[in-house]
């Protein structure tokens, strides 16, 4: 099985200003990171709003290119983007955002956007991709609803189509920007279910990038805690949770809502 | 059992509203009381006969999804019902008084200075143009009829007991020049500059990170100690609900479906939706494997709710019964729940 991505030491920084009344600022939002993604694993990657966490989602899907470093699918460096290349490559590596209303057209149906992701990278007759779309939605859990606007689906529903234009190209590797943070709780569940589900059946990797650390916990094999654009910890997800090594990582963990309210008393009087 | 409890049992179907369901054993002062209320225009419900009530130095958690009308219910209990929606039946008093009865600029004398309100986006609900001391001061100016000289100092003392650093200088820093979580820490300053009896944060700290999240909760309620003040939280995070409530109120499409003390929601939820609630959530705590038991389905619209309970449709425990609506009903000392099934549950 393929879909193994690598990152070697990759930074990124970000230039702003040189405006008439401020000089030039830089900002290193990624500082020498090495990542690989093993094929069919969850690979987590966890940090506050700012730790540079989106940006080395994005470096990954191959959508933004870095200011040094090196990145590759199976072997094989991504190409310069805009290119032809590149173009195609895109085939291997999807991204499902976090706002699927804002993913979306609003003036084309879903079905017509999946149709189009296929026809952009030549799958298929009319006729095949049809019957495709619709296998799609079906696994999905939208059977039938191709005819719609993302305006006629609720924030699960959309998402699952999100997923749907995703997954139609059959990706090895996709990266989820808090793919599920925007959902309600109930429907952030049936999306996990159905991230995993895809996963066990056509064994994609995903690096699945959130600040909620209870929904990281459960979709990861392995995490890589993220500060500062530096990645400060990885491991298997279960012994980062039951044994975290970096100071970060455990302020992180300690600042975790309580699961009950008798919890709470007990740290409060550890605390105290 | 309360008298009032043996109330609302004995009373039929006849029965019009929702009783308001009360500790059993009442202590401080009634800050708050939402008797019955529905909000909602001519063709839907938005929020239906809501009873809730919150005393002096008590935080009531309003819990539930998007749309479910907890925040619905905190803007009509402030008296700022928006356009096109209307009340359409039910009684907000607060401390005493009928709150319909107050005319416009009573109103806004009461906003601000005996109740106030915190926000999800900070940062969208300053003024950007304007430094946040002054923002702070301008409540002062027009509340206590303070100078403009005075109420800048007591700004600073005001930016330092939300324990912000070096408030002097903060004071004249524009919005866009702090972080999210020091803005949420001026506006929580801002709401307390007149130390109301209610505070009602709606969804405060959805938007923080989790270490930001934990400082600001833990000011809150160091600073609700300090005050007395009662408090509404608004909430979709039963996590965020551990740290914070006494007494929580479950919502679900218009209704409150459960309301109990905080200990016994999280030891025995009696409504089947509160039950789906914290079965699925994912707790960094725990260990999980495998599928989460995700409530199947989506909320309905409130154009389109089905007969009876409006959770039918979702629950796995739903029988013939469930197309009579059921009502919320006490199942055991103060804590109340809208199920036919209600007290069967361990």
């Amino acid at each position: 099985m393929s879909g193994r991505v690598v990152l070697q030491d990759i930074v990124k920084v970000y230039r702003s200003g040189g405006g008439l009344f401020r000089g030039k600022t830089s900002v290193r939002a990624v500082d020498h990171v090495d990542i690989m993604l093993e094929p069919g694993e969850t690979l987590g990657i966890v940090g506050e709003s700012g730790s540079g966490k989106s940006t080395l989602g994005r470096i990954a899907a191959g959508i933004e290119s870095p200011t040094s470093g090196h990145v590759s699918l199976d072997g094989r460096s991504y190409a310069r983007i805009g290119s032809a290349a590149w173009r195609r490559e895109r085939r291997g590596v999807q991204m499902i955002f976090q706002n699927p209303s804002k993913a979306l057209d609003p003036r084309m149906t879903i079905g017509a956007q999946i149709g189009e992701a296929m026809q952009a990278h030549g799958l298929s007759d009319m006729q095949g991709r049809k019957a495709r779309m619709e296998e799609m939605l079906a696994l999905v859990g939208l059977p039938g609803m191709g005819g719609r606007y993302s305006h006629q689906l609720s924030g699960g529903q959309q998402q699952r189509a999100v997923i749907a234009r995703a997954l139609v190209l059959e990706p090895r590797v996709v990266v989820c920007d808090e793919a599920v943070s925007a959902l309600d709780v109930s429907v952030q569940a049936q999306i996990i279910n159905l991230l995993n589900d895809l996963k066990a059946r056509f064994g994609i990797g995903y690096l699945f990038i959130s600040h909620d650390l209870g929904v990281v916990r459960h979709i990861s094999d392995r995490i890589a805690v993220m500060q500062k654009g530096v990645i400060v910890e990885t491991g298997r997800a279960a012994e980062i949770f039951a044994n975290p090594k970096h100071d970060y990582t455990r302020s992180l963990l300690a600042a975790v809502p309580a699961a009950t309210p008798a919890e709470r008393r007990a740290r409060e009087r550890r605390i105290a | 059992m309360t008298t009032l409890e043996v109330e609302a049992l004995s009373a039929g179907p006849n029965r019009q509203r929702t009783p308001v369901p009360r500790p059993p054993t009442p202590q401080a002062e009634t800050v708050l009381t939402v008797d019955g209320l529905t909000v909602g225009t001519a063709r839907a419900d938005l929020v239906i006969d809501v009873s809730i009530e919150v005393r002096a130095g008590e935080t009531l958690c309003l819990v539930g999804e998007s749309g479910c009308g907890k925040s619905l219910t905190c803007l009509a209990a402030m008296g700022l019902t928006p356009e096109p929606l209307t009340r359409k039946a039910g009684q907000i008093s607060f401390l005493g008084d009928d709150l319909s009865r107050l005319n416009e600029n009573q109103l806004a004398d009461i906003r601000g200075r005996d109740m106030a309100m915190i926000f999800q986006d900070a940062m969208a609900a300053l003024n950007p143009v304007r430094r946040v001391g002054m923002q702070i001061a301008e409540v002062l100016v027009v509340h206590r009829g303070l100078t403009w000289r005075q109420a800048e100092k007591q700004a600073i003392d005001l930016l330092a007991s939300v324990e912000i650093a070096d408030p002097q200088s903060r004071a004249k820093a524009y919005p866009h020049q702090l972080s999210g979580g020091m803005c949420q820490r001026v506006m929580i300053a801002m709401a307390l500059a007149c130390r109301p009896k209610l505070l009602i944060a709606d969804e405060a700290t959805t938007a923080l990170d989790v270490t930001t999240q934990a400082q600001i909760l833990k000011l809150m309620r160091e600073l609700q100690a300090e005050t007395g003040a009662a408090m509404i939280f608004v909430t979709h995070d039963l996590g965020v609900v551990a740290e914070i409530a006494d007494r929580v109120a479950v919502m679900y499409s218009g209704r409150v479906v459960e309301n109990a003390v905080v200990d016994d929601l999280f030891e025995g939820p009696q409504h089947p939706y509160t039950r789906g609630l914290m079965a699925c959530r994912l707790h960094a705590a725990s260990e999980s494997h495998g599928r989460i038991a995700a409530i199947e389905g989506t909320v309905p619209s409130p154009a389109r709710r089905p007969e009876g309970c409006s959770f039918r449709l979702r629950c796995p425990h739903a029988a013939e019964q469930c197309i009579e609506p059921p009502a919320l009903r006490p199942v055991r000392g103060g804590h109340w729940a809208a199920c036919h099934f209600a007290g069967d549950f361990a």
